[in-house]
């Protein structure tokens, strides 16, 4: 019963049936809330006490940085899925993956540039938070590499499984980078532990923005991977039919 | 069986002169670096500490470079397959090789330069065991890019590991501080030692699984 179960969402082609069933019930709605996320966040949320409108990056950046750490954590699960019971929809989905995280850590570097020039004075600085995040960029482009450059696409998938996995060790770094070393970089504002250290009028509209900007990246990832599938599986019956 | 192979391996690297090649490399840039800064300064000693980390990882890749290209391509890998031999010894009895023929040698250049560059001989047995144990995570790490980027040249396994290279990169460079200013680093020394214990194994283990991936 449970190999059944797995065996059906396991399959490319009920992925794809799926996600065209429901893509646009996640799609529409998640850019109208990032919209209103954003709109909240750069309109109608009161100016920081100490750095006036500047603050207000955050609305773009929280949310990418989250996802460029939570992405890959994703993917470790996905290569162990892939390693372990030889799912290829997992090693599609971490490919795809892939090129979102790379995308949103390049986003989270770049708005913490920006915000750098007011805040801090320079648009870049070998601080431990933002060093550990271009390795993480880094890992992004290194796992795309990897794949690109086998023709044999079996054997692709397995190296970047195990790369991504092996990978994960830097995660904890980047994400205690700010605890363990004296940063430029301030500590996390929200955490699941404590109250969060900032005011509810600038956390919710925030909030929101998390939420949705993780359903636009799922509608990415979607696309993204749709993509790979195709190109994957075009010598499938059920792909030459499709549409 | 890793007995008979690190015999084999230590007739092999000792014929071909290649464990030279990161010696001189390392002791190039340890010389010619004072020659670019102060000859008579003070500075010597607190720049040595830097350049030492860099010049230990660029010699390092060197040192690994064309470990498994060499079995490789002239079929060695694949006999082992075919004869049923474990490949995983295979891959552990060069590590091992090397870590004696090159890692050694360079952690005690290391306190040969140490000692010409003025630095504080109270650190020299933290600073030989500290480069040793970075070494030995180091040549593990490039083993492991080595062997997944094993038909398409170097490059490749250098840029997709290098991100797992930096957490080394972070330990041995603190230690470096630390040492500077004669504290203590028993913490970092049991780190970087019980670290290689466990990656020693695994990587050899990871890098022969990929090895087998590429013959099949």
């Amino acid at each position: 019963m449970s190999n059944k179960i797995i065996n059906k969402f396991a399959s490319a082609k009920t992925y794809i049936e799926t996600c065209d069933k429901y893509f646009l019930f996640v799609f529409i709605p998640s850019i109208l809330l990032i919209i209103a996320g954003w709109y909240w966040g750069i309109f109608i949320a009161p100016p920081d006490a100490v750095q006036g409108d500047s603050y207000r990056i955050i609305y773009l950046h929280v949310p990418s940085s989250i996802y460029a750490q939570l992405i890959y954590w994703i993917m470790a699960a996905w290569s162990a899925i892939y390693l372990i019971w030889r799912v290829k929809l997992a090693a599609y989905l971490t490919k795809s993956a892939a090129f979102v995280g790379l995308l949103v850590t390049f986003l989270a570097l770049f708005s913490g540039s920006v915000w750098g020039i007011p805040t801090w004075g320079t648009w870049w600085q070998w601080d431990a938070r933002i060093t550990s995040t271009i390795i993480l960029f880094l890992m992004y482009l290194g796992l795309i590499a990897l794949h690109d450059s086998f023709n044999n696409q079996n054997k692709a998938d397995n190296l970047m499984s195990i790369l991504t996995i092996v990978g994960c060790v830097n995660l904890p770094i980047i994400k205690k980078s700010v605890d363990w070393w004296s940063t430029l970089h301030q500590p996390a504002s929200i955490t699941l532990t404590d109250n969060p250290a900032i005011d509810p009028a600038m956390l919710y509209p925030l909030i929101l923005c998390i939420v949705s900007f993780g359903f636009v990246l799922i509608s990415m990832g979607v696309l993204v991977s749709k993509l790979i599938i195709f190109n994957r599986e075009k010598n499938r019956n059920w792909v030459k039919n499709y549409g | 069986m890793i007995k008979y192979l690190s015999q084999e391996q230590t007739k092999l690297i000792y014929k071909s002169r290649a464990w030279l090649t990161p010696l001189i490399l390392f002791a190039l840039i340890m010389i010619a670096f004072p020659l670019s800064i102060d000859l008579f300064g003070k500075q010597t000693s607190d720049l040595f500490m830097i350049i030492i980390v860099i010049s230990l990882l660029l010699t390092n890749y060197l040192a690994i470079d064309d470990i498994l290209l060499e079995d490789y391509e002239d079929g060695s890998f694949e006999q082992f397959l075919t004869q049923n031999k474990s490949l995983f010894s295979s891959v552990l009895a060069k590590l091992i090789i090397l870590i004696i023929y090159k890692a050694l040698p360079l952690s005690l250049l290391t306190i040969l330069f140490a000692s010409v560059n003025n630095v504080d001989p109270f650190v020299f047995l933290d600073l030989f065991l500290i480069s040793f144990f970075c070494q030995i995570l180091f040549l593990n790490i490039f083993l492991f890019g080595s062997a997944l980027g094993i038909n398409k040249g170097g490059l490749l396994g250098l840029i997709v590991v290098m991100p797992i290279v930096f957490p080394v990169i972070i330990i041995f460079g603190q230690s470096m501080t630390l040492l500077q200013n004669n504290s203590s680093i028993d913490s970092f020394l049991l780190l970087s030692l019980g670290i290689s214990f466990l990656i020693t194994p695994m990587f050899s283990y990871l890098s022969s699984l990929i090895l087998k991936m590429h013959l099949e």
